[in-house]
């Protein structure tokens, strides 16, 4: 085929039968077409594809390289021609059939292999078993007999689980933030209810004390109660008295007295100096006063005497008179 | 190879009960750094100079017999073309080891190997064995990236590291037996001896095919 020719062929193969679309974007077609053949295989092949997802066999793990190499990356090329002439005349169906037929074939095999044998299966027996040309006819055949239907629902349904699962991802990543949060509210209340229980066991104590506390002060007041009741019956009985009332009331006065020094005590040091300052000359006054009365007492006497000295002498003046003037004047005055 | 095979091969003849214990492997890696190359030559011996490209992933498995354990590595070898990436988490997921493989005459694949170790530290199962395969060792005249900076990038991040050769065979085997030590043995298979044996039986005649993914 010259140079030209194949670039056309390949180009429309690539757009033309959409196989294009198989490469791009990490697959996502290639994926949707591996979830339509597993949807197919539920349909027509229910006990192999129970198996293998019992055994964990998933169709990209054997399918991916059909699809992606229409059939011709490991079998055998009369069968691989086979398949491109079926291919260029249907489209991407064809894919479909081919897997289907190749799978109906394999199944009694594969039922009897485990997750291993399956996949080894699928690599080395399955295009060893395509190599007579008798063998790629009939698969070929059988393959053109496969209805291949409701794909485009199952397209749908695998769009609508992407999205959901895209959906279902930010959700999960939303519960586990808020799952975190909620861990640490958690933590929080715990912490306040450890709290809170503290709280509420001091509270009890405390309550008890105030209630042995309360008892404790009723006790006292029916104590005061009861003295001021006898306090009052003593009085009574003292007032009744005479002489226990003056007494009473002195000693009311002393007690007075002693509080009221008590009370000055600290703030009256000066005070009592003075006091006993005043008291110092009070005595000083009364020995000064006794000592004028006796001094007047001695004037009085002496003046007695003078006066009787004066008489004597008058009368001896008068008899004698020859006393000196100036004796006379000393004396008079 | 040869002591593998013998070993699988005892087992149905009634070798004393060894511990089977079969381990998820997943490959990654840029595309063209020998991947399915290393996986052909643990499993079957071979080299092929003109390796096809993967489509999509390629599943096998290998059996290895340690001292007093039987290892079954069930190996995911997957695409390398950035295309395939986002298939890439359905292979990991579950896997209890991995090997991440750069081609060491090309910095870009050990850029790419990096961010393979970050994903898989991210969102693989926390327990996962890593090993980082600097493949091609072969062409070490055309060497681009240094033993001494893979190994200290790998003692970093706690990888295995082996620099690979699947053309010479060389540490292609130790560096799957290095991750069978590291890999924790308690989670025997029960039943899983039998069958694992018959099923690596049958893959003997069929492994002369033309089939290598």
């Amino acid at each position: 085929m010259p140079e030209e020719q194949a670039f056309c062929l390949l180009v429309r193969l690539m757009y033309g039968y959409g196989l294009r679309e198989l490469y791009k974007d990490g697959f996502e077609a290639l994926y949707m077409r591996l979830h339509q053949l597993d949807r197919l295989m539920e349909e027509q092949l229910t006990d192999l594809r129970a198996h293998f997802q019992e055994l964990g066999v998933e169709p990209h793990m054997f399918a991916s390289q059909w699809f992606l190499t229409v059939f011709t990356a490991r079998f055998p090329l009369p069968l691989v021609y086979h398949i491109l002439d079926v291919f260029l005349l249907q489209g991407m169906d064809t894919l479909f059939q081919v897997s289907l037929a190749l799978l109906t074939r394999a199944r009694k095999d594969l039922l009897q292999h485990d997750f291993e044998g399956v996949l080894k299966y699928f690599r080395v027996t399955l295009p060893k078993k395509c190599r007579a040309e008798e063998a790629s006819r009939q698969i070929v055949k059988l393959a053109c007999s496969i209805k291949v239907k409701r794909l485009q629902k199952y397209q749908l349904e695998y769009e609508k689980f992407i999205k959901e699962s895209a959906e279902k991802e930010k959700i999960n990543v939303e519960l586990e933030r808020l799952k975190v949060i909620n861990t640490q509210l958690q933590q929080e209340r715990d912490m306040f209810e450890s709290q809170l229980k503290e709280t509420r066991s001091s509270l009890e104590v405390v309550q008890k004390e105030s209630v042995h506390y309360a008892a404790v002060a009723r006790d006292y007041r029916d104590i005061c109660a009861r003295l001021d009741k006898q306090l009052h019956q003593m009085l009574e009985c003292v007032n009744s008295c005479v002489s226990c009332s003056v007494k009473m009331a002195q000693k009311d006065n002393k007690e007075d007295l002693e509080q009221k020094d008590e009370e000055k005590e600290s703030s009256s040091d000066t005070e009592a100096r003075l006091k006993q300052r005043v008291r110092d000359l009070e005595l000083e006054l009364a020995q000064v006063k006794l000592a004028h009365v006796q001094a007047q007492c001695s004037n009085q006497e002496l003046s007695h005497q003078l006066n009787a000295a004066l008489n004597e002498m008058q009368a001896a003046m008068n008899q004698k008179q020859t006393v000196a003037p100036w004796l006379v004047r000393t004396l008079s005055k | 190879m040869a002591t593998n095979r013998s070993g699988a091969a005892q087992r149905p003849n009634g070798a004393p009960q060894t511990k089977v214990c079969q381990f998820k492997l997943v490959l990654l890696g840029e595309s063209a750094v020998g991947k399915s190359s290393l996986v052909l030559r643990f499993v079957k011996g071979q080299f092929h100079e003109y390796q096809e490209s993967t489509i999509g992933a390629a599943f096998l498995t290998q059996t290895l017999c340690l001292d007093d354990t039987t290892v079954k590595f069930e190996i995911w070898d997957t695409a390398g073309q950035e295309r395939y990436h986002s298939l890439a988490p359905m292979y990991y997921r579950g896997a209890q080891a991995a090997i991440v493989v750069y081609d060491i005459t090309n910095q870009d694949t050990f850029g790419r190997a990096k961010n393979w170790v970050k994903e898989l530290q991210r969102q693989a199962s926390p327990s996962i064995v890593i090993a980082l395969a600097g493949n091609k060792s072969d062409l070490a005249a055309k060497r681009m990236v240094e033993f001494e900076e893979a190994q200290a990038y790998a003692d970093e991040n706690g990888l295995l590291f082996m620099e690979t050769s699947a053309k010479t065979a060389m540490n292609v085997n130790d560096i799957f037996l290095a991750i069978a030590n590291k890999l924790p043995k308690s989670e025997s298979v029960g039943g899983g001896a039998a069958g694992g044996a018959r099923r690596l039986n049958d893959a003997d005649a069929p492994r002369s095919s033309s089939c290598c993914k």
